[in-house]
């Protein structure tokens, strides 16, 4: 206790230099929570486009579905009844679900014919499931709809497809014949992820249960509350469907495939924010640390005096390193306070993004609050003046006592 | 060479004290910088004993300052042999020394050496932090010695906010909270005007005769010197006459 009162005594001893040094730890303080805010808002914006979008949280599917259903898909099917959904809907963690049907096939404009990705997908059902999916062009699909698809920006372009043209749906049934439906296209979307939209088909469930001649689906999406509550929401799905014995299993977004891209790009950025970390403490430890040494330089009187009256030089030294990390602390606070003021003001203007590579919109970027890297900051502020401390600390240790009492003159 | 008046009121006259040696110097030597190096320190022999009230007289650069560093412990010897209350210091670690410092010795300073973002009362308590001494009986000594130094009103003054005599009065006050054997005073007038020195010395001198408590101290001012039971002089860095 008696350290840090009298670090906190030395720190405002100076009053200018404490200003300098608690100005650049909380510049950088209030650095690492906007960096650190901007690449969460930016992680967060892109994995709920993609969960809101095209995976969901949860989806349900028959055992093996990932590792064989894209050759035998007719063998993964599992039943699409209000019965199910219903069950599934008593689980307090999700919010909707839906289910939807996939298949492979052609989409064929008469001149030109383009291999697609198909989604028959329940249309009032998935409008609560799809809620980023956004139509460029035309409108989305309708409950009432029966031979009318939508397309994603990348396939309308590539084939010269738009609201109310034409087309034929080629597919392989489950019996193994090849099927056509006509149709027309009623809307083109966009989702975030621009390989999906160059190729994704979305038609009404009973259409691709025509098409397939099946009266089944392939999976079952689910929207959480929150997305925090996916692991949850699985493992209690996982649990529930082994215990009735169900040959179904849940997979969270995080397990997909087609999250192998967000997978990525969120690690990408987690690894660019330790990068920019540790250029922002690295800095800051480089700007403080003259300041540091000045402390220590200017009182070396005194600290022969410590060390004459007793005080053992690691002591000493101790002194400096707890007014270290009382420095790091204040200016960790002023930081936290600095950053939170900024982190609103910044997201309430809002920052124009170009489109990020792997996808076809332009974003508005915000500064996420972000409670660990709150957390985080406080801890670099302590540590980065702490680490500025320790070189001058170590200066203590080896001054000669005689020495340093004659700069007391 | 003895120049001392005696006080016949000093506890160093008491026969049984004479014999406690406190501080034994012998052949001391202390030379600073690389080969031949400067001798602050030639070949000094000095034995002060229990209850001695002693000035090291000299001019600047005499050596006095070196010799009281010696003394308690600040500086090591280059050759000779120092021993307090009997034991022989030479060998002790950096740790064994501070401890020995805080244990058994007091310092006081021309330049007072008060850490001025400590109050007077802080000041005094500053040896017994980190001793461990619980706070209640170190606000209560640190109390009493103000009390004893006369600036018990002054405890929550900074040494800014005190004068000159003032501050040397809680650099005393803080000398003796550790209960030392041994106060060692490097010129503590010379930045005084000669009554405040004059009435600090005599403070000093008083704890002496109270206390018993054994204090060196420096000085070249011939009416401090006379307060001294016992008056020692050095000039460059040697003794000429045996310190004894």
């Amino acid at each position: 206790m008696y350290y840090i009162k009298l670090g906190i005594r030395n720190i405002f001893r100076n009053k200018g230099r404490s200003l300098v040094t608690l100005a650049a730890i909380s510049f950088g303080c209030m650095a690492l929570i906007i960096s650190g805010g901007f690449i969460e808002d930016a992680i967060t914006q892109l994995r709920e486009a993609y969960i809101r979008a095209i995976l969901g949280h949860v989806q349900i599917h028959r055992k093996g579905y990932y590792q064989k259903g894209g050759s035998k898909p007719f063998q993964y099917m599992i039943p699409s009844s209000q019965a199910v959904l219903q069950e599934l809907a008593r689980f307090p963690q999700v919010k909707n679900l839906a289910p939807r049907l996939e298949f492979s096939g052609l989409l064929s404009t008469g001149e030109t014919s383009i291999a697609v990705i198909g989604q028959g997908v329940d249309p009032e059902r998935e409008r609560h499931i799809s809620t980023l999916f956004v139509m460029t062009e035309g409108s989305n699909l309708e409950v009432d709809d029966e031979f009318m698809v939508i397309v994603g920006t990348g396939l309308a372009s590539a084939v010269g497809l738009k609201a109310g043209s034409p087309a034929v749906l080629l597919a392989n049934t489950k019996a193994g014949a090849i099927n056509g439906l006509d149709a027309q296209v009623k809307g083109v979307f966009h989702t975030v992820h621009k390989a999906y939209d160059d190729r994704a088909v979305r038609v009404p469930l009973k259409m691709a249960q025509k098409l397939l001649e099946t009266q089944n689906v392939q999976t079952i999406t689910i929207i959480a509350h929150d997305t925090s509550q996916t692991d949850e929401l699985r493992s209690a799905l996982e649990l529930h469907f082994k215990g009735r014995g169900l040959d179904l299993e849940a997979v969270a977004w995080h397990q997909m495939p087609d999250a192998d891209y967000l997978l990525k790009t969120i690690a990408y950025n987690r690894r660019l924010f330790l990068i920019l970390n540790i250029i922002i403490i690295i800095s800051v430890v480089l700007s403080i640390i003259n300041t540091m040494n000045m402390a220590v330089i200017e009182r070396i009187g005194e600290i022969g005096t410590f060390m004459a009256i007793g005080y053992r030089p690691r002591e000493v030294a101790r002194l400096f390193l707890v007014e270290g990390a009382v420095m790091g602390l204040l200016g960790g606070v002023l930081g936290m306070a600095g950053g939170y003021v900024s982190a609103r003001l910044i997201s309430w203007i809002g920052i124009p993004m170009p489109t990020p590579p792997g996808t076809t919109v332009e974003w508005i970027a915000r500064i996420e609050i972000v409670p660990e890297v709150f957390g985080l900051a406080l801890a670099a502020a302590i540590a980065t003046a702490l680490a500025a401390s320790v070189m001058p600390a170590m200066k203590i240790t080896r001054l000669e006592i005689g020495e340093a009492l004659r700069r007391n003159v | 060479m003895d120049m001392g008046e005696r006080q016949p009121a000093a506890l160093s006259d008491l026969p049984i004290l004479r014999e406690i040696q406190m501080v034994s110097v012998e052949r001391a030597s202390k030379i600073y910088g690389e080969a031949p190096g400067f001798a602050a320190l030639d070949g000094v022999d000095l034995a002060v004993y229990k209850g001695d009230f002693l000035a090291i007289v000299g001019p600047s650069g005499s050596g006095k300052s070196t010799l009281l560093n010696v003394i308690g412990c600040i500086e090591k010897l280059s050759s000779g042999t120092l021993r307090i209350e009997g034991f022989a210091v030479n060998s002790l670690s950096p740790d064994a020394l501070a401890e020995l410092r805080s244990a058994k010795l007091g310092f006081i300073y021309q330049t007072f050496n008060l850490i001025p973002v400590l109050t007077a009362l802080e000041n005094v308590e500053l040896p017994l932090y980190r001793r461990n001494v619980p706070a209640r009986e170190r606000r209560q000594r640190a109390i009493q010695l103000l009390r004893d130094v006369g600036l018990e009103r002054f405890a929550s003054h900074t040494p800014r906010m005190l004068s000159g005599g003032q501050r040397q009065r809680v650099a005393i006050a803080r000398a003796l909270i550790n209960r030392p054997s041994l106060i060692l005073a490097d010129e503590p007038t010379a930045n005084l005007d000669r009554k405040t020195g004059l009435e600090i010395i005599q403070l000093l001198g008083n704890l002496n005769r109270r206390t018993g408590v054994t204090i060196i101290f420096s000085t070249h001012d011939p009416h401090i010197m006379r307060q001294a039971t016992r008056v020692i002089e050095i000039q460059d860095g040697r003794m000429p006459a045996p310190g004894r």
